[in-house]
């Protein structure tokens, strides 16, 4: 579990640097947009995998 | 006169910059004098950071005329670009340190002092130190109980944490939306978006209050409750205060907007703030993945 939450980290990181690299270019505006959706988008889906893991008891609050 | 010659802009003399300085030279100079309880001190680092927040007002209000005024060339968007670039890289570096003091302080430093890290010295260290120290995180017991009093528990998952971080993935949400509305040329959507990012940001503040005042109430959990204390309160206050500035940017993007100073093709002013904005929620999604999860 921990390693699919890492991963999930790992993409919304990936997303908000492809926007950072979008805000630098002048033309990149509807990129940069389209990369945040994606990123908030991992992000509720992060959230919402947490709560259903805890749910599951899949994980646990300072489970480590 | 400010002009524009080609690629290149020229601006106006201004007393903006020597203003900044005088300010950060009275509030570190404050700061100094409150670190040796000077009566003076706090007063000095007040006036002084109210010197740089006009100055930055005064700068802002400057460039946001010359903007609307159609001075800056694409040489000069450019070059904003890059600054909020490097202002970036800055802000992650900041962060970075912070979350890499967390992850040095529960990999080796709890585990040297409870002798479970994989080095016979260490365990030596542990042995001749501390001998009953049990380093389980978040530590609830410090090596030394009299030096440092340790919290009675750990701060609650559920509750004002996980709330937060709905508030600010909503709050993600909403300017993500308010950000479509400016992409499509809709005022409405973008106004009303970005009211609702502010609302929700204001309200994160006001819940972190509220959960610092448990902490120091409820759980004994102080900046002086040992090294849990510490990195609680440095990682949650410095996102806060990320919070505050991006609220206070948030809230000019909501005016300049009222205004109509944006347009499909020149926003840049936004772009920087939802960026940032993205940037800070990601911070507490990290922060609320390794400081209350992991």
């Amino acid at each position: 579990m921990k390693i699919v939450i890492l991963i999930i980290v790992l993409l919304i990181l990936a997303s908000l640097g492809s926007a950072l690299f979008y805000l630098a270019r002048s033309n990149g505006s509807h990129n940069l947009v389209k990369s945040l959706t994606v990123r908030i988008a991992l992000s509720i889906g992060l959230f919402i995998l947490l709560i259903a893991a805890f749910y599951f008891g899949l994980i646990t609050p300072h489970g480590l | 006169m400010s002009q524009s010659y080609g690629n290149y802009y020229l601006p106006e003399p201004s007393h903006w910059p020597i203003v900044g300085s005088l300010g950060l030279f009275c509030t570190l100079l404050g700061a100094i004098n409150w670190l040796h309880d000077q009566v003076l001190g706090p007063y000095l680092f007040g006036v002084g950071l109210l010197i740089i927040f006009i100055m930055m007002y005064g700068w802002f209000r400057v460039v946001v005329k010359e903007n609307l005024a159609g001075l800056y060339s694409r040489h000069v968007d450019h070059s904003f670009r890059w600054g909020m670039v490097w202002f970036i890289f800055s802000e992650v570096c900041f962060f970075g340190a912070f979350f890499g003091a967390l992850y040095y302080l529960r990999t080796y430093g709890v585990t040297w002092l409870d002798g479970t890290y994989p080095d016979s010295s260490a365990h030596l260290t542990h042995l001749m130190l501390w001998p009953d120290f049990k380093g389980l995180w978040p530590l609830i017991n410090n090596p030394d109980n009299s030096q440092f009093m340790p919290p009675k528990d750990v701060m609650d998952t559920w509750g004002i944490p996980a709330l937060n971080t709905l508030i600010l993935l909503t709050s993600g949400a909403t300017l993500t939306w308010a950000h479509w509305g400016l992409q499509k040329n809709s005022r409405w959507q973008l106004v009303v978006g970005l009211f609702l990012t502010v609302a929700l940001g204001a309200t994160f503040l006001g819940f972190q209050a509220y959960e610092y005042g448990s902490a120091y109430a409820h759980h004994g959990l102080t900046l002086n409750s040992g090294i849990y204390g510490t990195t609680f309160f440095m990682l949650t206050g410095f996102h806060g205060l990320h919070v505050t500035i991006g609220t206070i940017m948030l809230i000019v993007m909501l005016i300049r907007s009222i205004k109509g100073h944006f347009s499909t093709h020149n926003h840049f002013a936004f772009e920087a703030t939802a960026w940032y904005w993205h940037f800070v929620d990601v911070v507490w999604l990290i922060l609320f993945i390794f400081v209350y999860w992991l």
